[in-house]
């Protein structure tokens, strides 16, 4: 069982990689944005897989902080970057 | 089992250098800062491997959480006040931002390589003094070890780091206390006179219901990483960190933020540090040093101490992102008499 959890945990952390491409070539500041608030949500997972593999509890709160502190940045960014709130204006309310 | 969790060490340890080498490299500011809180959260995953979950909790809710959120605000202020203001041409058919239009480093001016040289002799210096000081103290024993578990018995707490933060090092922790207010105090006298935070854009319905849903648990998990500081990894700095971004939430979107009286902001601000002041002179009165406890009260103490330094710091975080925010200092003392969803950024960048 032990193998599962460790080898899915592995599995993710190489996702996260995966995803840092994404960062690294962007092009817009909203793909690496994007792709970062990924890691937010994988970080969860993989902590409370290890948490679970390694039998430590105490990462279970880790992952509670890393869940709820992600989407601060996130909101932070569209909240504050000027050129996301005109692409606000834009691109984002032309489906409603 | 173990196979697997060598290969995920490995993993992680490459791509942490990586990451920070582009952080430190990327030419793109909005590049190294999104690297930046990737970088904190696989540094929060290396903390867990290596067993240290106190920090691993710190660099989460600060390095991953707090700091990204400060950055980008931060960078978001210096490109509005710039020199150059953003060209119409920023910004590309679809609304996104075009990448290589974004702020950049400008170029320095290359130092001669007499300059890096000496540099790099007193830097490697330093790292050389450091390391002989250091690796011999890694090698001996079990001494230390012995010394904190019967030391714990006298604590008032249980959990390791606590006692070390709260009990033994103090004097550390008040010192660096006193320097976070020292910054909020340098961030506010430099932006004290100019406007308020403007809560611009509206928040939509998916914005205002998040906030609506996300606060109340922040706060709870607040008061619990506090209440566990004393037993399990967690403390003061971590739930502050809980409270200051949410903080922060209510700051960036137009929800109806708790007003405060100036006052009460300013008596919160100051509490930590002058209640850890007060401990520290009871015990110099009571059991004869500073900043010592009487082992009875110990457990009280520090619950205290840590209370009273997580609202504090909370709203040091705060005051630090107000401090950053493009239409500077207040803050949610004047909220109230701004009219919900007045100007749109975009216009009012026009006009100015």
């Amino acid at each position: 069982m032990n193998v599962l959890i460790l080898g899915v945990a592995f599995f993710l952390l190489v996702n996260v990689v995966a995803g840092l491409v994404r960062v690294w070539r962007g092009p817009t500041a909203l793909d690496r944005m994007l792709a970062s608030q990924l890691f937010g949500t994988t970080g969860t997972a993989i902590l409370l897989l290890l948490a679970e593999g390694l039998s430590n509890p105490a990462l279970r709160d880790v992952a509670l902080v890393f869940a709820l502190l992600a989407p601060i940045a996130t909101v932070v960014f569209v909240r504050r970057w000027p050129l996301s709130s005109s692409a606000n204006g834009g691109s984002f309310h032309e489906h409603e | 089992m173990d196979s697997s969790l060598a290969w995920f060490d490995a993993i992680l340890t490459l791509t942490l250098v990586v990451v920070a080498l582009r952080v430190l490299f990327a030419q793109d500011l909005f590049q190294a800062i999104v690297l930046f809180i990737v970088f904190g959260l696989l540094l929060s995953l290396a903390w867990c491997r290596l067993g240290a979950v106190d920090v691993a909790l710190a660099e989460a809710a600060i390095g991953a959480g707090l700091t990204g959120a400060l950055f980008l605000n931060t960078l978001a202020t210096t490109r509005r006040h710039g020199d150059q203001a953003p060209p119409a041409e920023t910004i590309d058919r679809k609304g996104a931002w075009v990448d290589d239009k974004l702020p950049t480093l400008r170029p320095r001016p290359s130092t001669p390589w007499t300059g890096r040289l000496a540099f790099g002799l007193v830097a490697g210096s330093v790292t050389a003094w450091m390391a002989a000081v250091v690796v011999p103290l890694a090698v001996s024993s079990d001494a230390p070890r012995i010394a904190i578990d019967e030391a714990m018995l006298r604590s008032g707490v249980t959990n390791p780091v606590t006692a070390v933060l709260l009990n033994f090092r103090a004097y550390d922790t008040l010192l660096e206390v006193a320097v976070l207010m020292l910054a909020v105090l340098t961030v506010s006298s430099l932006t004290a006179g100019s406007a308020r935070v403007s809560k611009a854009l509206p928040s939509g319905p998916v914005l205002t219901s998040f906030v609506r849903l996300i606060l109340p648990v922040v706060v709870m998990v607040a008061v619990y990483v506090l209440w566990s500081g004393t037993k399990a990894p967690g403390g003061a700095f971590q739930a502050a960190a809980l409270l200051g971004a949410g903080g922060v939430l209510l700051l960036v979107t137009d929800t109806q933020s708790p007003s405060c009286a100036r006052y009460l902001r300013r008596v919160l601000l100051v509490a930590g540090l002058a209640v850890f002041l007060l401990v520290g002179l009871g015990g110099m009165l009571g059991a004869g040093r500073f900043l010592e406890y009487p082992p009875a009260w110990a457990g009280v103490l520090i619950t205290l101490v840590e209370t009273v330094l997580t609202v504090s710091i909370a709203l040091v975080l705060v005051m630090l992102f107000v401090g950053t925010s493009p239409t500077g200092a207040e803050g949610s003392a004047r909220a109230s008499d701004e009219t919900p969803g007045a100007t749109p950024l975009v216009s009012r960048e026009r006009t100015s």
